[in-house]
């Protein structure tokens, strides 16, 4: 859209970068300020769990307990 | 210079774009007219074409680009939510988190990119706020308590403010997965019908039964006695479950799921249904009274609240759940307030509006301007271009040097027609801008134009307009609805003795979801009702939204000749010109 218009803003890959990174920064200021510290532990735990259960969910004979349990 | 504010909702669902100049709305327009997507989530990226080359000016002119919502908050929420509810989340998480860090999160560089919007111009106002923004800053009040309910935003599913002047006060709210959107949406899913799409069928649908399941559903929600409420979340599986809003329990209690599509064969009009299927649509119907009649105590019970908490004379209103036209009714009628005020497009899109209200008023401290007064704000087809389409596309038109009366003529000889005129409508509703009209004397007509011309279920009901002058010999008007019936928010009684002269637009109940049509907002149109009102003493047409089911609705000529060809109508009304269908 913005390349009809030769004045308007078109950040360069550099910039995008940078607007990505402070928006990453952005978000732990904000956990930080809410006391969510806790939140970051937790989430790297269930990504980990979460790819577990994907593995185990593939082997066939796991697969029915997984299914039980949840 | 004048200041330029761009507002936009995106993302979730109906994504818009709202253009202001010096904190005057010049254009506001949704997507899915313009992507012809109903529904559009995607950037609004030809509605704001369209908004800027209309206004003449191109991105660099604007002074500020608002999101209506704090997207980190929203992904905090998610988070927070997938780990509260997890291992049962594990599902929806790696979905959510593929849209979140894919592109969700990283909203601010999108916008700058997609609309060349320099990053120090762009705001982001929290989603509730912008809600209580559209409905408070739009409307004429000066104080009022302004309710927004809806099924969710960062963390508010609820929220009450007071509005003085320029400023809105957080005053109450009502948090995450705790949601009267939800619930209904919920029950919405389990009548079978789509999420965020079939809210207003259940409206539809619980005008045929019976509030029996009233019990089980008060069984889902609780209330406190400071005014908030919970929901019993055994029932509910929305918060964590990436495609199911509802668990086994909810099953267990309002019975077996309609499929999506199943035949609605109600005892009203069972057809060849055998009694089982009666029975079962019977129990659907009686589900959605049951549900809607604990949506509109719902609202009166949050509506008596702000009245308690805030005192003014005024109440406005926005979120999804203010697009309930029946609820609205009863807060204008058993409510205490003496005004009510409803954003048009209550729900998603018109946070678009109000958060660009809010950076003209509350962040750069503007004064009030004036009320929205004029439904037409989207795109507008100059004549010429009308005529160049109609060429181009081989059509057999003339050129009419007075629609309205040309219009009420056709109707009044029984055909449907499809009237375009002007700029598109703000918000969900039709309201004499892209609509097609019938003539309401004749009880066929609605069943005609279902099957017919819409191609929707039977069971459908639709709106009359009515002059403003005439609407009270016609209709029963709570005195607070008079705002929201020129909207179409708010649904009426048809005065008994009249039903029979406009069997076409009266529910089954006797309600009518009524537009009162003043000749300030709609020139056009109120004098077609006035025409045909003069050749039929019926100041009131049948007037339904220009779209095929499953479309949204038409916007240019193109658009409308496309619908015209698909669909059962006899003529259409396009810019001035009347066209016929090929033989």
């Amino acid at each position: 859209m913005s390349t009809q218009d030769p004045a308007s803003y078109e950040p360069t890959r550099v910039e995008a970068w940078l607007l990505r990174l402070g928006t990453a920064g952005a978000l732990l200021a904000m956990l930080s300020r809410g006391g969510r510290w806790w939140m970051l532990p937790l989430t790297l735990l269930f990504l980990i769990a979460g790819v577990g259960l994907l593995f185990l969910q593939s082997i066939h004979y796991v697969a029915p307990f997984i299914y039980m349990v949840f | 210079m004048p200041v330029y504010i761009l507002g936009i909702s995106a993302l979730y669902h109906d994504s818009a774009a709202v253009l202001l100049r010096d904190g005057v709305v010049v254009g506001a327009a949704q997507e899915e007219r313009y992507s012809r997507l109903k529904h559009d989530a995607s950037l609004p990226v030809r509605a704001v074409q369209w908004l800027l080359s209309d206004a003449g000016i191109t991105a660099s002119d604007l002074d500020h680009l608002v999101f209506y919502e704090k997207p980190l908050r929203k992904f905090e929420r998610i988070l927070a939510t997938s780990v509260a509810t997890f291992p049962r989340s594990w599902g929806a998480f790696p979905r959510q988190m593929r849209s979140w860090l894919g592109d969700k999160l990283w909203l601010r560089s999108t916008l700058c990119a997609t609309f060349g919007v320099r990053p120090e111009r762009v705001l982001f106002c929290e989603h509730h706020l912008s809600h209580a923004a559209s409905a408070f800053y739009a409307s004429p009040h000066a104080e009022a308590a302004v309710l927004a309910v809806d099924g969710v935003g960062e963390w508010a599913t609820t929220t009450l403010w007071r509005g003085s002047g320029t400023t809105l006060e957080p005053i109450a709210e009502v948090r995450w997965p705790h949601s009267l959107g939800m619930l209904y949406s919920t029950i919405t899913a389990h009548l079978g019908f789509a999420v965020n799409e079939g809210e207003y069928k259940v409206m539809g649908m619980a005008a045929y039964g019976q509030p029996k399941f009233r019990a089980e559903v008060d069984q889902l929600l609780r209330w406190d006695a400071s005014g908030g409420y919970a929901l019993d979340l055994d029932y509910f599986s929305f918060h964590w479950h990436p495609t199911r809003s509802g668990t086994p329990a909810l099953e267990r209690l309002l019975g077996p799921p309609r499929f999506p599509g199943a035949p609605f064969t109600p005892a009203a009009f069972p057809g060849d249904a055998t009694p089982e299927q009666v029975a079962d649509s019977q129990r659907y119907a009686d589900v959605a009274a049951s549900a809607q009649a604990q949506m509109e105590e719902a609202m009166l019970r949050l509506v008596a609240h702000a009245k308690a908490a805030v005192g003014t004379d005024a109440l406005c209103l926005a979120g999804g759940v203010a697009l309930n036209s029946v609820a609205n009714r009863r807060i204008a009628k058993e409510g205490p307030f003496a005004h009510l005020w409803v954003q048009p497009a209550a729900g998603d899109a018109g946070g678009a509006m109000g958060a660009a209200l809010w950076v003209w008023h509350a962040v750069l401290g503007n004064p009030r301007g004036p009320a929205l007064s004029r439904p037409d704000l989207g795109r507008i087809t100059p004549v010429d271009r009308a005529r160049e389409m109609l060429t181009d596309l081989g059509a057999k038109f003339e050129v009419v040097d007075d629609p309205a009366r040309s219009a009420a003529a056709d109707l009044a000889a029984g055909k449907v027609i499809g009237w375009v005129q002007g700029g598109d409508e703000w918000g969900p509703r039709a309201l004499g801008h892209r609509s097609i009209l019938a003539d309401p004397r004749s009880a066929e007509t609605k069943d005609h134009v279902n099957a017919r011309v819409k191609y929707r279920e039977l069971f459908r009901p639709f709106a009359p307009a009515v002059t403003v002058e005439a609407a009270d010999a016609w209709f029963d008007i709570p005195e607070a609805a008079r705002e929201p019936v020129r909207w179409m928010l708010a649904t009426a009684d048809v005065r008994p003795e009249k039903r029979a002269a406009i069997p076409a637009v009266v529910h089954v109940d006797g309600s009518a979801r009524v537009q009162t049509v003043d000749a300030g907002a709609s020139p056009l149109f109120h004098r077609l009702l006035s025409e045909f009102g003069a050749l039929t003493g019926v100041p009131i047409v049948l007037n339904t939204s220009f779209n095929l089911k499953g479309e949204p609705m038409v916007s240019c000529t193109v658009d409308a000749m496309a619908s015209f060809h698909r669909s059962g109508l006899d003529l259409l009304y396009v810019d001035g010109f009347r066209v016929e269908r090929p033989r």
